[in-house]
């Protein structure tokens, strides 16, 4: 077996060997037996029609060596208000750059035979979650029991760092909240070199339990980040979940969330900005399975250059699951003649008392909100930084930490054309 | 015969009992009023006799001119003579209002053993009866209650309920929402409506209303029972008062 | 136009067996069931066609050899039953066909009383409405009126295979062009074995004096139905088609799989209507046309306008998406489709619209009803090319669902490429509110009056998009469709 490389051998197919030798043996092999069956997608796949893997799939991955954090990487990761900070290199745990363990969370690494993971989702068919599965070293287990809530936040901050070597690591978030619990985990994913990473969070939610969720992706230009999410929620429980694209080369995320008790609600959000030859694709699919859950999904890329995002989501309601109320919603605003977006909002339904709407716009910015602006004094390129940077706003207000906002509008800005022009206090808009 | 007589009622929702009992009687020609606060069972009352499948009948009886309402559906209630005019009347997106009177305005003829309505008869009387009440008839045009005001979708139910010439009209709280400007249009509408074969019951939370609607009888409606009867001082009591003091005045008497 | 509302009043209280599900007893000439080269060749021959066109036929039989019939989405509830190609019979004709009638006097009367029946006496519908029918009886034309006037206009509407043998250099020139014979698997199986259909040619500046009118009916058993449609309106000319099914009463499975090529110039505009109420199924699923048909158009020249309305309440199963390539500048291209399912019945069925000129504009508005078991799925594309600058599109998707066995799908796919292009989408579920029916039957309409009123309120916009008498039609379809739907 092998995941097929150019020169037909297979260092990542090794490292996998010699993983399974110590631990999940047969979950790994069977893993990275379904990856090669799979192979790496190509644009046949519907799944990645909009995806070009072809420079991935040429690429000869290798295990991510041992190493350590980049002192001023980390430092600019250091967010005030994020909580427990706990800092991973190439899928491993750095204790000296992190903090003390929170009582709720655990390493999983010493866990790696007992822990029951991919339970939360069926990710069968998708390679780069076998390859989550195959190559998992360590990660974080949150589990908080009935009633209790996590103190502060925990911020999880994975750095990839290689030599001349193309790597490949993961991380696994598994979080468990009981009855009531309460949690806020960011991640955050950062990097540079020529790296594949597979994060992979798995969220299973008690009745009435109450998660927050972000992922903030900052990677380098190289980087192929390859993500998933995974969640299922009980009776009236919330999740509030959004993902932040700043960096990266191709940043595709793989969303699965079930709605399986009553008056549960899942929010899945995102927003992405794009930057030379960056590629966002985001694949969400929400389940609602029982009566009166609400699920908002809404997805915003902002398109430069060569930028392109693909959006394709499904909300499927089951047999039964009246009361549904859900929304799903894609924008796109391009802002060059070369970037692209493409929508595909699916709706597949089986019930007949529910509320289900989805919308898609792409355009660029309103010439009417553009004018306004102008007509009120305000120079175009600033009119247009401000249009653009509003509407980023409306995902990024719904990031769970308020130095976390600052923090990412600061990211979004430094990337923006024309937000030279605007001033600081467009921060806190 | 009396025009609508109802006996011990009982009604209930989802097992809960919200109307416990009760009496009422009009005679053609009256105007009747229902005060009392909220939950106390008005709304209720309205639609019960109006045939909302939501409420169970456990006890009592309604007669319509010595006809038997509770057994009939809600539209063959209507075709008798019911007209409510809903408190917060329904949007039916894609339906014209013209149309769907036409629909009604003929059922009901059909029923009563008229010929139906041509076009040109249909709307000579559309347009006699929007004067009534001042009724822009190009809101006509418009899907039933669609993108109507507040006062809008108020007036076009006085308007229908002139249109379908019922015998027994129920007004639920047609005032709330309503400047007094508007208020008095409505009020004149109905006025115009009064005959000595018709009847209403004017359900209202506020006195106000009843200044313009000058009722023969005033209840009041305590827990889904009618607590008090009389004329239409009660209601100028009640508007200095408050119901607190019947409130009390009930619980001792219990 | 609003049509008189009453007039679907009246019908509402029709019976709800299948309305037209009879059988015309005239004698047909028919080839036993099978395809192959043999088959082709001997269609081609009957229909003494040329060479050039045989070897068009022969050419997309090969190439359909080698495509697989499309695994496409059917949702539970529905007993796929695979079609066996070799058992279908590709060639009936009345036996009348030597001797084609030149007026309405010479047409068969038992074909004039199958029109009786269909309540469109074809004259007086001719005369009284100004249309002209060129009808289609199973797979050749048999009547045509109203030629002359047409005639008198340089308008040319006549059925395909008289095209072959009178216009052959405008059918070789626009065969094809639009759809490709080997665009898909049911259009390369159209191309090789068509049969008859319908050819309009309007010239250049023409407004087409009369709406065309083609009525088509599946009546043979076992009898596919391949017909193809071809209609070129020059620069700066007008027509509006109506195309419009019904079909007798079978228990087996029908195929019916036509192809549609529109091309319009320069200024041009097509409006193509369809009603199709092709036989659905009984209540328990059995029986019913598969009903998969390729309809595409082309705005070759600026400024140029297709617009397709469908209402669609037949067939066990409709996968069917006209589309609209929009090439010319400024041209502009619309979709309205009603879709409704009952019983058993499935609809997959929407639009493709390729932006590929400046400011090119499309309108999407989708109105998919599922009842019963039925199932409706709204499938889409809008594509934004990167030359189609400033182009603008518009979908709205919406579903009623009546019932909790039934499904309604929405699957758009929306690909832009140009910065300055406006794409919007937006799509909703609605049920009928138990308030909205307490509504209407406190002022004395009874629900299943409020239910017809309510679903004919839902696709208002669409219908308004019919010419008259066909939304009349529409109208009653669906109530009829409707019947004893309501819990």
């Amino acid at each position: 077996m092998c995941i097929k490389t150019l020169d037909n051998t297979c260092p990542l197919c090794d490292a996998i060997d010699s993983l399974a030798s110590q631990s999940m043996g047969e979950q790994r092999r069977a893993a990275c037996e379904r990856l090669n069956e799979l192979g790496w997608p190509t644009r046949k796949n519907d799944a990645f029609r909009y995806c070009n893997l072809k420079p991935l799939s040429e690429t000869s991955w290798h295990p991510a060596p041992s190493a350590s954090p980049d002192a001023a990487t980390l430092d600019a990761l250091n967010i005030a208000g994020t909580g427990a900070r706990l800092v991973f290199v190439n899928g491993r745990f750095d204790e000296t750059a992190s903090s003390t363990l929170p009582d709720q969370a655990r390493l999983l690494a010493p866990m790696l035979n007992e822990m029951e993971l991919d339970r939360v989702a069926d990710f069968t068919n998708d390679p780069f979650a076998q390859l989550a599965t195959a190559l998992v070293e360590d990660g974080v287990v949150i589990e908080v029991p009935d009633g209790q809530e996590l103190s502060e936040p925990i911020h999880i901050v994975h750095l990839s760092s290689g030599n001349d070597d193309p790597i490949a690591s993961t991380l696994r978030i598994v979080i468990r909240l009981g009855r009531n619990a309460k949690a806020c985990v960011l991640e955050t994913w950062a990097g540079d070199g020529p790296t594949l990473v597979t994060p992979m969070t798995e969220v299973e939610l008690g009745e009435g339990a109450h998660c927050d969720h972000a992922r903030l992706v900052e990677h380098g230009d190289d980087v192929w980040h390859m993500g998933a999410i995974a969640s299922k929620q009980a009776a009236d429980s919330t999740f509030e979940s959004v993902v932040l694209t700043v960096g990266g080369k191709t940043i595709r995320t793989l969303a699965h969330s079930s709605l399986d008790g009553e008056g549960a609600h899942a929010a899945v959000r995102g927003f992405g900005i794009g930057d030379d030859q960056r590629h966002m694709d985001s694949r969400l699919h929400v389940a609602h399975m029982a009566p009166n859950c609400t699920s908002r999904e809404i997805f915003k890329h902002l398109l430069p250059d060569h930028s392109t995002a693909a959006f394709t989501a499904r909300i499927y309601v089951n047999e039964g699951a009246h009361g549904t109320d859900a929304v799903q919603t894609s924008r796109n605003l391009l802002m060059s003649n070369t970037a692209k977006a493409w929508s595909r909002p699916e709706l597949e339904i089986y019930a007949d008392d529910v509320k289900c709407t989805h919308g898609a716009t792409t355009g660029e910015i309103d010439p009417g909100g553009l004018f306004y602006l102008r007509a009120r004094g305000v120079p175009e390129a600033t009119a247009r930084a401000l249009l653009a940077w509003a509407f980023a706003a409306e995902v990024i207000n719904e990031v769970p930490v308020a130095d976390l906002r600052t923090h990412l509008a600061r990211r979004i800005l430094a990337q923006l054309p024309g937000a030279e022009t605007l001033d600081e206090g467009v921060v806190s808009l | 015969m009396s025009l609508l007589e109802i006996k011990n009622l009982h009604a209930s929702v989802d097992g809960i009992e919200i109307l416990k009992g009760i009496n009422l009687t009009i005679e053609p020609g009256q105007v009747h009023s229902i005060m009392g606060p909220n939950g106390s069972g008005k709304s209720t009352l309205a639609r019960v006799i109006s045939g909302e499948e939501t409420y169970d009948v456990t006890e009592g009886s309604v007669l319509l001119g010595g006809k038997d309402l509770l057994d009939m559906d809600p539209e063959e209630r209507a075709r008798e003579g019911i007209f409510l005019a809903f408190q917060y009347p329904v949007e039916i997106p894609g339906v014209s209002t013209k149309y769907f009177l036409r629909t009604a305005v003929n059922s009901i003829r059909a029923h009563r053993g008229l010929d139906e309505l041509d076009a040109y008869g249909f709307l000579k009387l559309v347009k006699e009866k929007a004067a009534w009440v001042e009724l822009d008839p190009a809101l006509l045009d418009r899907p039933v209650n669609e993108g109507f005001s507040g006062g809008e979708k108020k007036r076009a139910e006085i308007f229908q309920m002139a249109m379908l010439e019922p015998t027994m009209c129920i007004l639920d709280e047609t005032d709330s929402g309503l400047d007094i400007d508007a208020l008095r249009i409505v009020a004149d509408g109905v006025n115009q409506q009064r005959s000595p074969d018709r009847g209403f019951l004017v359900i209202t939370h506020y006195q106000r209303l009843l200044e313009y609607i000058v009722p023969d009888v005033v209840h009041v409606l305590l827990d889904g029972r009618i607590v008090r009867s009389g004329g239409k001082e009660i209601a100028l009591e009640l508007e200095d008062k408050g119901y607190g003091w019947l409130e009390e005045e009930v619980a001792a008497g219990a | 136009m609003e049509t008189d509302p009453n007039t679907m009043l009246d019908q509402w209280a029709e019976d709800s067996e299948y309305k037209w599900g009879f059988v015309t007893d005239i004698e047909s000439e028919t080839v036993p069931p099978g395809l192959n080269e043999d088959v082709i060749r001997l269609i081609s021959a009957r229909k003494s066609e040329p060479e050039w066109l045989l070897e068009w036929r022969l050419d997309a039989f090969a190439k359909w050899q080698e495509m697989t019939e499309p695994p496409w989405a059917h949702w539970p509830d529905h007993d796929w039953r695979p079609i066996d190609y070799q058992a279908i019979s590709y060639f009936s004709a009345p036996k009348s066909d030597d001797d084609r009638p030149k007026s309405l006097d010479e047409v068969d009367p038992k074909l004039l009383e199958t029109y009786e029946k269909l309540g469109i006496p074809l004259e007086e519908r001719a005369a009284l409405a100004g249309v002209a029918v060129d009808a289609v009886f199973d797979s050749v034309s048999v009547a045509t009126t109203f030629r002359d006037k047409l005639a008198e206009a340089g308008v040319i509407f006549c059925s395909f295979s008289e095209a072959v043998q009178e216009h052959p250099e405008l059918v070789r020139k626009y065969l094809g062009k639009v759809v490709p014979r080997t665009d898909n698997f049911f259009a390369a199986l159209n191309a090789a074995v068509f049969t008859d259909g319908s050819f309009v040619y309007i010239p250049k500046g023409v407004r087409c004096p009369m709406e065309l009118s083609t009525y088509f009916r599946i009546n043979q058993m076992n009898t596919g139905q391949f017909e193809r449609t071809l209609i070129i309106a020059e620069e700066g000319s007008y027509v509006s088609y109506l195309e419009g099914c019904t079909a007798p009463q079978r228990d087996e499975n029908q195929l019916h799989a036509a192809v549609v090529e529109l091309i319009a110039m320069e200024d041009a505009e097509i409006k193509y209507s369809t009603i199709q109420n092709w036989y659905p199924g009984d209540e328990n699923g059995v029986g019913g046309i598969y009903n998969f048909v390729t309809k595409r158009g082309l705005c070759q020249g600026d400024r140029s306008h297709i617009s397709w309305t469908q209402v669609e309440t037949g067939s066990a199963m409709t996968w069917k998406y006209p589309s609209c390539v929009l090439k010319g500048d400024d041209s502009v291209g619309e979709f309205y489709s009603v879709a409704l399912t009952n019983n058993h019945q499935q609809a997959d069925t929407g639009t493709k619209m390729v932006h590929v000129g400046k400011r090119t504009r499309s309108n999407v508005v989708s109105k998919g009803i599922s009842a019963g078991k039925g199932h409706n799925t709204y499938r889409g594309l809008v594509k934004i090319l990167p030359g189609a600058a400033e182009a603008r599109n518009y979908t709205q998707c919406d579903s009623m669902l009546m019932g909790s066995a039934c499904g309604a799908h929405t699957f758009p796919v929306i690909e832009v490429e140009n910065p300055t292009a406006q794409v919007e989408h937006e799509a909703s579920t609605t049920k009928i509110g138990e308030d909205q029916i307490f509504y209407c039957n406190q002022r004395g309409i009874s629900s299943e009056d409020a239910v017809s009123m309510i679903v004919n309120g839902f696709c208002r916009e669409v219908l308004a998009e019919l010419p008259m008498e066909f939304a009349v039609e529409a109208r009653a379809l669906l109530a009829l469709s409707l019947e004893d739907s309501v819990g």
